[in-house]
């Protein structure tokens, strides 16, 4: 069953640090190459401008599979807490 | 979708006079020969940049390619590399930079892009994947590198890097540079060049994407390096603070060398004023380079000048305190950051800038320079004067601009006086001095074609005290020859043939596109090179043979080096370096070994070069590759070209 990754991800933009990591490994999985444009997370400049900060999203292809997630290195990506 | 496996495939060639745009194959045959990536930018250079060319000639290419690892998940590789004739210098160097211009034009179906010619109005460069298209950009010449780089991205969203230049580029300052997406710095001298011919930005986005040839084997490496990475004892720091946890060791070791090379900076000073503890506080945000686990990138506040309450991305905050910081004897942090940011947003070489003003207010105390060559400033080393220079150097004008034409401008118009005080090899910057540690980072600075510029892959032998054991295992490592005559065991530590293969691992490195720094290439050994490398482009290699792609490369760059006039007479260390004693407190330090065994003499140093050319096979009384050893190699056509 799909889960929403909202429910499942805590997203904290401001970490996060444009290691592109999560769009990688995502379109790896499921295009076999490495194509951040076929990612189903965005990485995206807040408001188009540098040093400002990022959006993070995902897109509604994300099956939620925790790949990105366990490859952020930066916290930017965490599992909510469940308990 | 790609055709082609780990290379994009792909070279693109902009003439900015005719305005032609021609894709053509990338022969990889031949890329791989020199590995690609950094090899292929000198085999191309050996082609295209003509000697005698001047460097804001037209004709004068600016060769930009990305490593041949870089734009997949192989971890820290992210390395975009410039060959240029650079204007400062005169060598024919290669720049490196980082933070997704590599990335993106890979992923835009490109290795290279090959940009000559001269365009008589201002544009910019926009490659989206087949789409190139040279563009106007006169509204934003003129503006500085955080605008104008503004302006570029918002046009092109999200996935867009941005190689921009300042106004001190457009004014054809020589030790001009470009900052890639406001904040990796990319050719200290390169601005200029981008700025002779009206270019102020290349701009790259890429969704045509990147494959391997065997995705399995690949994964299976990255994922192992992945995990290695995540085992760092030292991952957590790098994480926080970056390179700048290194700060308070380099402060004991004396790496922080002021008054104009004299003395070394009192370390309770540094850690007091500009230690990590300070950093932190105005830290914001970590950046990295696509792929990067240790991304020591950085968005921080700034508290201090023209731009106070902004933002300031910088690719290695450590430069604001050994710039300016040490050099100009600035009060605070806030006031270093405050000055490399203003450097950075008018697109100039900070280091190379605080270095020459360091000089500049040593030959104004000791009388050899006076107030009727500084145009009536005095000259001091504070916030204030290093703002104003760093102000007339962007604008082309009055001090500043003498002192940011670059050493060799600056000696001839001061005279030999001033020339013994200066701390440059072939016109370029160093960043280590030898009397504090002498190792291969350090010798290397003079035998680099480029000039002094470090290569610290791992920084080996910047740290002190390490063991002769040490540097067998890295040798082994690095992939190195078993032979004995490599040996570091003192006395008659064999640093001249160390080095010489030392060049060829850090060709390794750039080849692939790895970074440097000490968190990332730690990562690497030439096994896993050669099994990412295999894995990727489906071509069989060794790590003896990536090895000895890599010195094929190096001999290339050292071919277009010598074609230009260059050679052993030019590998040389400063005078203060072999004749002078540093001061670290009580303390004087003189060039000695690495494990302070014995002290170095000028004809010491002498043999030192003697070993390393000979271990290269090259000429050892001109220091240039011979035809026979470019025949060894395989490289007939060029060997055609020498004695
Ligand atoms: S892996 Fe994490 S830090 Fe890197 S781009 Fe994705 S969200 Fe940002
Ligand atoms: S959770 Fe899985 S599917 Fe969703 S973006 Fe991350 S890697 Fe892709
Ligand atoms: S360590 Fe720094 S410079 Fe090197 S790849 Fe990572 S972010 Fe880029």
């Amino acid at each position: 069953m799909r889960h929403n990754p909202a429910d499942v991800y805590e997203v904290q933009p401001e970490l996060c640090a444009g290691c592109l990591i999560c769009q990688l490994r995502c379109s790896y999985a499921f295009h076999h190459e490495f194509n951040p444009s076929m990612a189903r997370i965005s990485i995206a400049p807040s408001g188009g401008i540098y040093g400002q900060g990022r959006m993070v999203s995902f897109t509604p292809e994300c099956t939620a599979c925790d790949l990105c997630v366990k490859h952020c290195g930066y916290g930017a990506l965490k599992f909510r807490d469940q308990s | 979708m790609n055709n082609n496996v780990g290379f994009a495939g792909r070279i693109l060639y902009v003439d900015l006079t005719t305005g032609q745009i021609r894709k053509e194959p990338l022969d990889v045959r031949t890329a791989s020969q020199v590995i690609g990536g950094w090899g292929m930018n000198a085999l191309l250079a050996y082609d295209l940049i003509k000697p005698g060319v001047h460097a804001y000639a037209p004709e004068n290419p600016i060769i930009v390619g990305a490593g041949v690892l870089v734009g997949t998940l192989s971890p820290c590789c992210d390395k975009v590399f410039a060959t240029y004739k650079c204007p400062a210098t005169h060598v024919v160097g290669t720049a490196v930079g980082g933070n997704k211009l590599g990335a993106t034009l890979k992923w835009a179906g490109y290795d290279h892009v090959v940009v000559t010619g001269e365009s008589p109005t201002p544009v910019y460069l926009k490659v989206v994947d087949d789409d190139v298209e040279i563009c106007d950009a006169s509204a934003i010449w003129g503006k500085n590198i955080d605008e104008a780089t503004d302006v570029l991205s918002r046009e092109r969203g999200a996935g867009a890097a941005v190689a921009c230049i300042g106004p001190a580029g457009e004014r054809l300052v020589n030790t001009a540079m470009v900052l890639i997406n406001k904040c990796s710095t990319f050719g200290r001298t390169m601005g200029g060049v981008l700025g002779s011919k009206k270019l102020k930005a290349i701009v790259v986005e890429g969704t045509r994407g990147l494959q391997v040839a065997d995705g399995r084997r690949f994964m299976k490496t990255v994922d192992a390096l992945t995990e290695s990475h995540r085992q760092d004892p030292l991952r957590e720091q790098w994480i926080k603070l970056g390179l700048y946890f290194i700060l308070p060791v380099w402060a004991k070791a004396g790496h922080f060398i002021a008054n104009d090379g004299a003395e070394v900076y009192p370390e309770n000073e540094a850690v007091e004023r500009f230690g990590p503890a300070v950093y932190e506080k105005l830290k914001r945000r970590s950046e990295a380079c696509a792929a990067c686990m240790a991304g020591d990138k950085v968005v921080l506040d700034l508290r201090e000048g023209k731009f106070a309450g902004a933002t300031a991305s910088f690719s290695c905050p450590l430069v604001a305190v050994l710039a300016f910081g040490v050099k100009c004897r600035l009060e605070t942090l806030d006031q270093a950051f405050a000055c490399l940011d203003l450097a950075n947003r008018y697109g100039l070489d900070a280091l190379g800038l605080a270095n020459m003003v360091d000089w500049a207010v040593g030959l104004y105390e000791k009388g050899i320079i006076s107030i009727a060559d500084t145009g009536g400033l005095p000259l001091r080393r504070d916030y204030e004067t290093s703002v104003i220079l760093i102000e007339q150097a962007a604008r082309n004008e009055r001090f500043g601009a003498i002192l940011a034409a670059g050493w060799l401008a600056a000696i001839r118009r001061f005279g030999p006086d001033a020339e013994r005080y200066a701390t440059h090899v072939k016109g370029g910057d160093p960043d280590f001095d030898p009397r504090v540690t002498f190792g291969v980072e350090t010798l290397g600075q003079a035998t680099n074609p480029r000039g002094a510029h470090d290569m610290p892959a791992g920084g080996i032998m910047i740290a002190l005290g390490r063991q002769p054991e040490f540097f067998a295992k890295m040798a082994r490592r690095m992939g190195f020859p078993e032979n004995e005559n490599l040996s570091l065991e003192p006395p008659g530590a064999n640093l001249g043939r160390y080095l010489a293969h030392y060049e060829n691992w850090c060709t390794v490195l750039n080849g692939l596109g790895i970074c440097f720094r000490m968190q990332s290439s730690r990562l690497y050994d030439a096994a896993a090179c050669a099994e990412l490398y295999t894995a990727a482009t489906g071509i069989d290699v060794t790590p003896t043979q990536l090895v000895e792609a890599a010195e094929r490369a190096y001999n290339v760059y050292r071919a277009v080096n010598a074609l230009h006039g260059f050679g052993r007479k030019d590998d040389r260390f400063p005078e203060k370096w072999l004749k002078g004693a540093l001061r670290l407190g009580e303390r004087e330090l003189r060039l000695t070994d690495y494990f302070k065994t014995a002290p170095v003499h000028p004809n010491d140093f002498e043999r030192m070069l003697d070993d390393y050319y000979d271990e290269k096979g090259w000429d050892v009384a001109t220091g240039v590759p011979t035809r026979e050893k470019l025949i060894e190699l395989g490289l007939e056509k060029i060997a055609a070209d020498f004695p």
